[in-house]
């Protein structure tokens, strides 16, 4: 019999509709497995009343329409607040605070009758590591547990890839959902910019943030968007389009925004070309295209989070700068280089670097590029004082609000690598669509590490 | 900006770094300031 740990959202809904599984069947399946994998340090809190939040998904579920994540489990990053759980950015600055109420994505869930197994670790603040000198350890990739996951949202995509749970909540400011998911083989959304409710998350740079779901597979992603969409009347649903393939879809493959770059893995490369060849066969339209030079997008992106940043940290580091871990409070004092009218300008260049990607693809539905330019990195690469740097190819989708949705693409060295397709805002739907019709036509993203979901 | 100014910045925000901290804080520093000229050449060359 399957585990229903192992059951993906839709088939543990039916069979929650059906009357053969239990939320607190399933939730417990849940539980055990993250109880057996205690190494991959993905929870940070597990929620002591996950059990009777199930039982009461249960009693939802004897009524009418209960819908999809009724008595789904699922977790949330410690940067979002989930009411009388610990909510402490993964920082000892807020270490102790318990949250009043939950944050306007996991109210949106539970109120659908979604069940919270816990909050799952984040890179200190969102904003920099792994930071080895934390009192909480780092969350490991499952692919190999001497690799980083990425980050923010670590624990996240750590919790998804090592199987722990299908969906878990994450924020990405300039890649944090999505870099993560492909570092640990599964599928990062980040949304529309405003589509996914911010309050209760706290903020890293208020004008680049969005709360996105990591799942296990494209359609999971899909559901999770449109279960977390704050006014779903203003928006198509993420799974409006999935069954309509990637035949006719007109692709920019943005290959000037990697190939040449000497940061950019061969098998990075390969794969995005495997990659290209493969929506070929299912009927896209692949067209190689020049996009506007990414480095400008990194280089506005970096001023406006930087600058935002330390703003809403400037109260916080006047009484607290001994508790913060070295790497973040190094990286909100480069905020102090910023000038107002430095912030000015990179707001004016926000709007036209803007205008000239979406200039870019007109003619186009869809932008093909990599999420990240490598495969995770050793945890060894970053016990050095040296900042490592981590090529990705996100924050410009930040900078503009598109959505962008990373999937796996294959592997290097038995590590995960991702591409990511970006729309224009809005079209979600056509970005799943066309991830949905990849994932189904290769075998990258269900393949998993040993049993169970992750290494023994 | 200089080295001082920077110390400077810091200091009105009440944070106060060690040297190890400082130069790691002055390195990125100096980059972000790169990236603020790279905009003003992009928005110069769009006037």
């Amino acid at each position: 019999m399957t585990d229903p740990a192992d059951l993906t959202i839709p088939e543990a809904a039916a069979a929650l509709r059906a009357g053969t599984l239990t939320a607190r069947a399933l939730a417990e399946a849940h539980l055990a497995r993250i109880a057996s994998h205690p190494d991959l340090h993905a929870f940070s809190h597990l929620n002591p009343d996950a059990l009777s939040e199930a039982d009461n998904a249960d009693a939802m579920l004897t009524q009418v329409d209960p819908g999809p994540f009724c008595g789904i489990p699922f977790a949330v990053k410690d940067l979002l607040d989930a009411k009388d759980l610990p909510a402490t950015s993964g920082s000892a600055v807020f270490a102790g605070r318990i949250a009043k109420q939950d944050a306007d994505a996991v109210a949106r869930l539970r109120a659908q009758g979604a069940v919270l197994l816990g909050k799952t670790a984040t890179y200190e603040f969102a904003m920099v590591g792994p930071d080895l000198t934390l009192p909480d350890p780092p969350a490991r990739n499952p692919w190999n547990l001497g690799h980083i996951t990425g980050g923010s949202s670590s624990g996240s995509a750590s919790a998804v890839a090592g199987g722990l749970v299908r969906m878990a909540l994450g924020t990405d400011t300039g890649g944090s959902v999505r870099s993560p998911a492909a570092y640990c083989g599964c599928v990062g959304l980040k949304p529309s910019l405003a589509r996914v409710a911010r309050s209760g998350v706290f903020p890293l740079s208020p004008t680049l943030d969005h709360v996105g779901p990591i799942a296990a597979t494209v359609e999971e992603a899909a559901l999770a968007l449109d279960a977390l969409t704050e006014r779903p009347e203003n928006w198509r649903p993420a799974v409006g389009l999935l069954q309509r393939g990637a035949r006719g879809v007109r692709i920019l493959y943005a290959r000037d925004w990697f190939a040449d770059d000497p940061q950019a893995s061969a098998a990075v490369i390969r794969a995005m070309d495997d990659a290209a060849a493969q929506f070929s066969m299912l009927g896209a339209t692949i067209t190689l295209a020049p996009l506007p030079d990414y480095a400008l997008y990194e280089a506005a992106a970096s001023i406006i989070l930087h600058a935002e940043a330390l703003t809403e940290h400037a109260a916080l580091i006047r009484d607290n700068a001994a508790l913060y871990g070295r790497p973040v409070l190094q990286s909100l004092a480069f905020g102090a280089a910023i000038l107002p009218d430095d912030l000015t300008a990179a707001r004016t260049a926000q709007t036209r670097l803007t205008a000239e990607m979406l200039a870019a693809m007109a003619g186009y539905d869809l932008i093909l590029t990599p999420t990240t330019l490598t495969a995770a990195l050793p945890f060894s690469a970053f016990d050095g004082e040296k900042a490592v740097w981590t090529p990705m190819r996100t924050i410009a989708f930040n900078l503009t609000g598109q959505p962008a949705l990373s999937l796996p693409m294959g592997f290097d060295a038995g590590l995960p690598l991702g591409m990511q397709l970006v729309g224009r805002i809005g079209d979600e739907d056509l970005i799943c669509a066309a991830g949905h019709a990849f994932e189904k036509s290769t075998d990258h993203s269900a393949q998993r590490r040993g049993s169970g979901g992750c290494p023994a | 900006m200089t080295e001082a100014a920077f110390r400077a910045r810091l200091a009105a925000l009440g944070l106060t770094l060690d040297a190890k901290a400082f130069a790691a804080a002055w390195a990125g520093a100096q980059h972000l300031r790169a990236e603020v000229a790279r905009i003003a050449a992009f928005l110069a060359q769009n006037d």
